[in-house]
């Protein structure tokens, strides 16, 4: 079920309650109705994929619980590879056979072979990247010794099947979260109410936001032949903000919904559009994923030791690695190529660490230089972000071809107003925010409690007055 | 907990209460409002659904408008009939769509369907009252519930924007321009005169909005005409035609049904069985503005009236009737 349905809506209360009010008692028993409860949540989209979800966890329990037992390296080794193998074999399957298959019979017919092998037509189960990958960070850090194999079957699974964090992340350390699950959670109301207005926030973020966007930029990407450079401008910049506010809006949900029952998740965006360079921007955009390619590919490949060519190497490898894993198209692995080519320069000459705190910390407004950095690094990734959109690289380059001519400088023919402000007091919350983990976390905590809550309520409001044009969440596709 | 659990309670009342208390205000602000104004010269409106739509252009007809839309079941048709009779005392006639489609089960979809929950309720929930939302709740109390959002979205837009007319805001209906001709294609493999396939399904919820119009039209002295446009001989409407001759026997004998749907027109005139194209629109509307410049509503027999006239029409297009025969053999 998603997040902005009325079946969550009645959903979580419910759970909520179970879980404070019955089953408060028992720690194993409120961690199998977390289990129960993310069984029905993923099962409410689609029941027949909940088969996967339980093979990956019997098969990383049962991993960890072998690596408890086998001390030699050999076989440990093996252990580990089964875990890889059938984790990234389903993904792998259920992602990206299409794909392969469909270049695989593109690269003969180039060569003047027709085959012909049939397709099987496989659908994406929901969240398949985001869970096997978690999965794996368990069985890794078990293997390194960095954490302890549990024993504990039904922590395991919840672990695994954490409904707020399920399908789109974030994606959680199994010395993160699994632990959580072994120790008791008491409930705190200022976590809960802290809890409760990221929830507020995160549905503003991807009803308001992102749904308004998403119906500008669908109009004109999937029509940009009709529309002249500086609609496609337009068009561009309205993505970046429908996936920033989407994606974000999400984690922010989930981050909000796990504070609900005592959890702690971990940050997934940091305000990645007050970056002052791609190399912050990748520290502050969905910082669960690029911190998991860091840690269990960057840098057991070398990392950024080693020579220019291995860096060169690592770095390609990390951003293809994780263009391909948003999607089996070419467009991705592009965005991805692109982005490695943005950082390359900033690594190489060892500036990849310059912005490492907040931008214009303590202050209101940012100096000049900052603001043009901000605004560089922004449109270098509304640049790549086309690729993102688009639905072929033929049709990217389309694109910016269009947005490259005398119409640049011509008055949009699609632009919102009221989408345009709706954005601007998006980002300027959003930027008097930044120094938070989120942006309406301390905001009016000096204020009098009818005067908070009716900005809140304002929220609220808005929210509901927007949730009629609903759109899917982006990254369930992924 | 407690103190969390009272207060967040408390909370989301308050913002339930507000929101409910916000959309009453934006509901009963339209419904009572002076948007509902259309052409002080309009002496006739037309309501209905796709085959009205398609086959009346208003333009050629003097004192006439239309609002009939795709789709539309008796259930929110009667709210634009009431909004417009209730504020525009110098219609004299409504000439309603009537056809099988108008008054079976098939427009139980269109009335609490996801879709036309979503794109309908908001145009006209200002209009309705508990027992007409019971209607909806019943069948669909989700859909009811989402368009709720849209409905708040959509009123607030034309209370804070400079729009005098909820009509135009909200687009009531009105001729539809149709260029295309897809009957030939249809004739290949549907080629066969109608048939029933199940028995005739009938909308208790239709039949019960269609009284209440008629009710409406009475109260205000309006004159209320059954109509039932052109449509070619192989719509599947026909294979039910019993159905609603009954219905006119029985139910409706006190009104007038006006029987356009044989009036002769070529193959080429119709976009598909159902549905004029500009060429029938434009040949039918010519023929229906003379009538009206003829005063057939004030006939003593109206129905034989438009009888015998549409004989002369045929007669006249002698040759599109032979065209039809052809097709036929």
């Amino acid at each position: 079920m998603s997040f902005n349905s009325l079946d969550f809506a009645l959903f979580l209360p419910i759970v909520f309650l179970l879980y404070w009010f019955v089953m408060n008692r028992n720690l194993r028993v409120q961690n199998l109705l977390i289990v129960a409860a993310s069984y029905v949540f993923y099962g409410w989209w689609d029941w027949t994929f909940l088969s996967l979800i339980v093979v990956s966890t019997i098969i990383d329990f049962s991993v960890g619980r072998g690596l408890a037992i086998q001390k030699e390296p050999l076989k440990r080794k093996g252990l580990l590879w089964l875990s890889i193998i059938a984790n990234l074999g389903m993904l792998g399957f259920f992602k990206y056979y299409n794909f392969f298959l469909d270049n695989f019979v593109a690269a003969f017919s180039f060569f003047g072979n027709e085959i012909n092998p049939g397709s099987l037509n496989v659908i994406l189960p929901v969240g398949i990247s985001f869970y096997t990958f978690q999965t794996l960070s368990y069985t890794i850090d078990v293997y390194k010794g960095k954490l302890e194999p549990t024993k504990d079957f039904i922590a395991f699974s919840a672990f695994v099947t954490f409904f707020p964090q399920l399908v789109a992340g974030p994606i959680e350390r199994a010395t993160k979260l699994l632990p959580q699950f072994g120790q008791q959670r008491f409930f705190i109301k200022e976590k809960a109410y802290d809890g409760l207005r990221q929830i507020l926030w995160g549905l503003f973020k991807k009803v308001v936001i992102a749904d308004g966007c998403a119906e500008i930029a669908n109009l004109i990407f999937d029509n940009s032949g009709a529309y002249g450079a500086s609609t496609l401008v337009v068009g561009a910049v309205a993505f970046t903000f429908q996936i920033y506010a989407d994606f974000s809006g999400y984690s922010d949900i989930a981050i909000g919904t796990a504070r609900l029952f005592g959890f702690d998740l971990c940050r997934n965006f940091a305000f990645p559009f007050f970056s002052r360079d791609i190399a912050e921007f990748w520290r502050r955009w969905h910082i669960s994923l690029s911190t998991w390619f860091r840690d269990y590919l960057y840098i057991p490949l070398g990392g950024s030791q080693g020579g220019t060519g291995l860096k060169i190497r690592n770095v390609f490898i990390i951003f293809l690695v994780s263009g391909f894993w948003h999607g089996a198209n070419w467009t991705f692995i592009f965005w991805g190529a692109l982005n490695a080519l943005y950082f390359l320069p900033l690594l190489l000459s060892n500036r990849n660490r310059t912005h490492m705190g907040i931008v214009a910390e303590g202050k209101l407004l940012p100096q000049l230089s900052d603001i043009a950095k901000m605004i560089s690094t922004f449109a270098i990734t509304v640049f790549a972000f086309i690729f993102f959109r688009a639905e072929t690289i033929t049709h990217a380059f389309e694109y910016i071809e269009g947005m490259f001519s005398t119409s640049l400088f011509s008055v949009p023919q699609e632009l919102p107003l009221s989408q345009v402000a709706l954005v601007a007091g998006f980002m300027m919350l959003e930027w008097l925010g930044r120094e938070s983990e989120y942006a309406i976390e301390n905001f009016g905590i000096s204020w009098s409690r009818p005067v908070r809550r009716t900005f809140y309520y304002g929220i609220g409001l808005t929210i509901f007055v927007f949730i009629g044009h609903e759109q899917e969440y982006i990254y369930f596709q992924f | 907990m407690k103190q969390f659990l009272i207060n967040t309670g408390i909370v989301a009342g308050l913002a339930l209460l507000a929101t409910i208390g916000l959309i009453t205000v934006t509901l009963v602000t339209i419904d009572k409002g002076d948007y509902y104004a259309i052409a002080p010269d309009t002496k006739y409106i037309v309501l209905g659904h796709s085959h009205p739509e398609c086959a009346i252009n208003e333009s050629m007809i003097n004192n006439l408008q239309s609002f009939a839309r795709s789709g539309a079941p008796y259930f929110y048709t009667y709210f634009k009939a009431k909004k417009l009779i209730e504020n525009n005392e110098q219609i004299e006639s409504l000439f309603l769509s009537f056809t099988y489609t108008d008054v079976s089960r098939i427009m139980d979809k269109k009335t609490w369907g996801n879709e036309s929950i979503e794109t309908r309720l908001h145009r006209y929930s200002a209009f309705m009252d508990w027992d007409d939302y019971k209607v909806l709740t019943k069948n669909n109390w989700q859909g009811v519930l989402k368009s709720q959002s849209l409905a708040l979205q959509s009123n607030l837009k034309f209370l804070l924007g400079n729009n005098p007319s909820y009509i135009d805001h909200v687009y009531w209906g009105g001729y539809l321009r149709m260029t295309d001709c897809k009957t030939d294609s249809l004739l290949v493999y549907m080629n066969d005169l109608p048939v029933k396939k199940k028995p005739a399904e009938l909308s208790e919820t239709s039949l019960a909005y269609l009284d209440k119009i008629i009710a409406l039209c009475k109260a205000h002295n309006v004159e209320l005409f059954l109509m039932r446009t052109p449509i070619h001989e192989k719509h599947y409407s026909y294979a039910y035609e019993d159905a609603v001759q009954e219905l006119l026997r029985h139910e409706y004998s006190k009104l007038t049904f006006l029987d356009f749907s044989k009036f002769p027109l070529k193959n080429a005139d119709y976009r598909d069985f159902g549905h004029l194209n500009y060429k029938g629109a434009n040949k039918f509307s010519s023929f229906f503005n003379e009538l009206l410049q003829e005063g057939f509503p004030d006939q003593p027999d109206v129905a034989d009236y438009v009888k015998s006239r549409m004989q002369e029409t045929e007669k006249a297009y002698a040759s599109f009737v032979w065209d039809r025969e052809d097709r036929r053999n």
